[in-house]
């Protein structure tokens, strides 16, 4: 029940501190991390409601130090990270930040972040528009087992 | 199998009571088939430990691949790890960085589940992530970062200070690649592309097998459970 009124809250939050109309932004989760990691990801699906493009140009989040996207591409079997420069949604299109795909970069954190913690994101818009949302820290574990269920 | 006679069993049963001395002379040739067929079984098996087709995500190397060359790293303890560590038991190694925020805690989380599942054959298994970032993943580091995915699991690397040359060697020598990549937004912020690839070494130090994408917990634990039982 307490989770339930949290994401309630958190969804509440995510819609009242959102100042821009177009996109709709689902299962926002940061992956705990070992007490020392240094940088941390998130992962979010990104839908674009309105009827025009719309291009985040960067991330930023007062929680940490910077923001990058980047994307994980796994060629001949090696890991690459690519910097995404922006994440272009057409109307009615998707965008997904998941494991070994598109992620976000977050480096230094200005605190340990567990299970149940929220870290507050901040997309930035080619048009200079802003919209802030906010993302649960959850084990990875969870995250795994919600994937395999789905 | 549904036209089996049902009562089998009884005429069996009902013949051994029946026929006592008949059964010890049939009682060896039995054994005897028994062992034959058990023999050919076994020796099939000798020949032939495993193949890639019965495994799930794993790719078996060549019987007899040749060890892994002499190297020296250190486990996030502080403690030396050589070949001498690969000794004994099963390994399961990753290659990967401390600073990396998606493929590596994603592989390191599967390893963990994969690791839960092995049962009685855990202690047969040895997890160990290899640093290829010496520079910035210290032994204590190493340490914080290893031991939130599983206290069993070991995350070897160079002693502090090290320049690289001893990760470099070793991961040449397994024909893994990583490469630094600069970061222009900030210079310390370096990544380090790497080479996804899970390696199965055997207990005799030699490189077994390669866990392939996609990497599966339930998957690996049997793939790593069949090579055990196999070898």
């Amino acid at each position: 029940m307490q989770k339930v009124k949290n994401l309630l809250l958190l969804s509440l939050l995510a819609l009242s501190f959102s100042s821009h109309a177009g996109l709709d932004i689902h299962n926002a989760i940061v992956p705990e991390s070992p007490p020392t990691a240094k940088v941390l990801t998130a992962y979010m699906q990104l839908h674009n409601n309105a009827d025009k493009l719309q291009t985040v140009k960067s991330i930023s989040s007062p929680q940490f130090q910077r923001v990058e996207i980047h994307r994980t591409a796994i060629a001949d079997g090696i890991a690459r990270m690519k910097p995404v420069e922006h994440i272009r949604i057409a109307p009615g299109e998707s965008a997904e930040l998941a494991e070994g795909g598109m992620h976000l970069m977050m480096y230094r954190p200005d605190a340990r972040y567990t299970e149940g913690d929220c870290v507050e994101l901040i997309l930035h818009f080619a048009d200079n528009s802003t919209q802030s949302l906010r993302a649960s820290v959850k084990k990875r574990t969870g995250m795994v087992d919600h994937s395999q269920h789905h | 199998m549904s036209n089996t006679p049902p009562n089998e069993n009884h005429a069996s049963t009902d013949e051994q009571a029946g026929k006592a001395s008949a059964k010890f002379l049939i009682a060896p040739v039995i054994i005897a088939v028994f062992a034959l067929i058990g023999g050919i079984l076994l020796q099939d098996k000798l020949s032939q430990p495993l193949t890639s087709d019965q495994l799930k995500n794993t790719t078996l190397y060549p019987a007899d691949f040749r060890p892994v060359p002499a190297f020296e790293l250190q486990d996030q303890n502080g403690q030396s790890f050589s070949q001498t560590q690969l000794q004994g038991k099963w390994s399961v190694i990753f290659f990967g960085f401390t600073n990396c925020p998606d493929v590596c805690p994603t592989t390191l989380n599967i390893l963990q589940q994969a690791y839960e599942r092995l049962g009685e054959h855990q202690k047969d298994v040895q997890v160990i992530l290899v640093s290829v970032d010496p520079q910035r993943d210290s032994q204590q580091q190493r340490k914080d970062y290893i031991e939130y995915f599983h206290p069993d699991f070991l995350a070897i690397g160079e002693e502090d200070g090290g320049q690289g040359d001893k990760i470099k060697a070793l991961t040449k020598s397994m024909y893994i690649h990583y490469e630094t990549v600069a970061n222009k937004e900030s210079p310390e912020d370096y990544l380090v592309d790497h080479s996804a690839a899970i390696l199965i070494i055997n207990p005799a130090g030699r490189r077994h097998a390669q866990i392939t994408q996609p990497i599966l917990p339930g998957a690996i634990a049997q793939d790593i459970t069949a090579m055990i039982e196999a070898y």
